[in-house]
């Protein structure tokens, strides 16, 4: 059996920024009960003794967890690489300090938009001078910087500009990312979709921008599936080379596979319950997608099995309420029409300019309140309550 | 080779390339002693490989 190589720590999904576009689960009151520092540092430990190599620390916002210095020297101590994935918010210079003496290796800060105005509506909170602080307290500290933008309606015919706020920033990587329609961005996917055009006019700039910039800034650039012939080989494979721990221990194949444990109706395994090495090995919610065997045609019999892995599990499931189905993204797929009747509906000359959002709602760690879930049974599109539609949070 | 976020798995020639970059080799001097190692190293073949690391920023040109 392959080993992992990465493990994404979801640390917890607090978080002071509410982007609609947030691939957390709709269900964040279901993940508060978080793991302590003692349970995190012991799941690294085994994470290294399984083959992990490179740890991912995320959220919500990590930086929201107290203990973030003492799980970074502790994941440093033992050899991993550690990659902070961070909104900027609550990394005070005497904290980077902290950070950097424990041994963090990169800080990778999530960038909404180049424009003051635009940045903080789409984070839903004061954000954009912040983040421009962090950057240089990043670059002064001897880090390198990634700067990660996910890309979306909204902000996507801003690219030239963020790649010019980019240099002006020294990062050095910028990786720009359409929208993955997993957890709150699935719920905003008909606003969030980019049109064709738009989508032809970002590439022809990033082509330019890489061209132009040759290895100064590394530009990563991450194909909108939707408007791809073949589905994106999400994960690299189910359970093959990376899997993820959210906040109350339960451990994923992917950061989105929520839903598909939950209309598996497979228990999720918990590292309070179980070792990482049982969990990869043996978890029924691993084994089910892992290698080929699972694949319905057209994926059976397709000489790219290997190439895409038959895409991705929990797309496949938030449109067809099917895990098991071939991504709809594929045009070979039988769902494909869902995917077409989404490109239809943004490319519609009629399509209204502004489309309501749903911003991500803050999540409570302390006391147990409900945050009012919309319902979704994987298939259709929801009705909103006006609660929601506000993103109100308790 | 580790970076953000990718790992890359370097095969053997690739590991004995990236174990010679020791910030005072050339390129040149690199293929002469690959030449040493291994039956054929085609011309321009280090050169592209530690280009496109350096592309990824994985590996860093030492002026000095």
């Amino acid at each position: 059996m392959d080993k992992p190589y990465g493990l994404l720590a979801e640390l917890t999904y607090a978080c002071p920024l509410h982007c609609s576009y947030c691939s957390n689960p709709l269900q964040l009151d279901d993940y508060r009960d978080e793991l302590t520092t003692d349970e995190w540092q012991r799941v690294f430990t085994e994470a290294a003794e399984l083959g992990v190599l490179q740890l991912h620390l995320s959220g919500g916002e990590p930086l929201q967890r107290h203990d973030i210095v003492d799980l970074v020297q502790h994941a440093n101590q033992l050899g991993l690489y550690t990659n902070l994935i961070t909104s900027g918010l609550g990394l005070s210079t005497r904290r980077a300090e902290q950070l950097r003496a424990a041994g963090l290796d990169h800080v990778q800060l999530s960038i909404q938009a180049d424009d003051q105005e635009l940045s903080d509506l789409i984070a839903g909170t004061p954000s954009f001078e912040r983040k421009q602080v962090v950057g240089k307290l990043v670059k002064q500290l001897g880090w390198p910087l990634t700067l990660n933008v996910v890309l979306h309606q909204q902000n996507i015919d801003r690219i030239s500009g963020i790649l010019e706020m980019a240099e002006t920033m020294e990062a050095d990587r910028i990786e720009l990312a359409n929208t993955q329609y997993a957890g709150w961005a699935g719920l905003n996917q008909a606003a969030l979709l980019p049109s064709r055009e738009q989508l032809e006019r970002a590439e022809a700039v990033v082509q330019a921008a890489q061209e132009r910039l040759g290895d100064r800034m590394d530009i990563i650039y991450v194909l909108p599936d939707y408007y791809s012939k073949y589905p994106k080989p999400c994960m690299d494979g189910w359970a093959r080379r990376q899997f993820t721990v959210v906040p109350n221990g339960e451990a994923l194949p992917c950061p989105a596979a929520h839903e598909v444990a939950r209309g598996l109706k497979i228990p999720p395994a918990s590292v309070r319950e179980h070792s990482l090495e049982w969990i990869w090995e043996e978890a029924p919610l691993f084994q089910q997608f892992r290698g080929d065997a699972w694949m319905p045609d057209p994926c059976r019999s397709c000489d790219r099995k290997e190439i895409d892995y038959g895409g991705c599990r929990c797309q496949a499931f938030a449109l067809t309420g099917d895990a098991a189905r071939t991504d709809p993204v594929c045009h070979l797929a039988p769902d494909h029409g869902l995917v077409e009747a989404a490109l239809a509906a943004a490319n519609d000359p009629a399509r209204p300019t502004t489309q309501p959002l749903i911003p991500r709602p803050q999540v409570g760690r302390t006391k147990r309140s409900t945050t009012p879930v919309p319902a979704t049974n994987g298939k259709t599109h929801v009705t909103l309550s006006s609660t929601v539609l506000k993103g109100k949070s308790s | 080779m580790l970076s953000p976020e990718t790992v890359l798995v370097l095969n053997a020639t690739g590991a004995a390339i990236v174990q010679l970059c020791d910030s005072n080799r050339t390129i040149a001097e690199i293929s002469a002693e690959l030449r040493g190692q291994f039956d054929q190293v085609a011309d321009g073949d280090v050169q592209s490989f530690v280009a496109a690391l350096v592309t990824k920023h994985s590996m860093e040109v030492s002026h000095g």
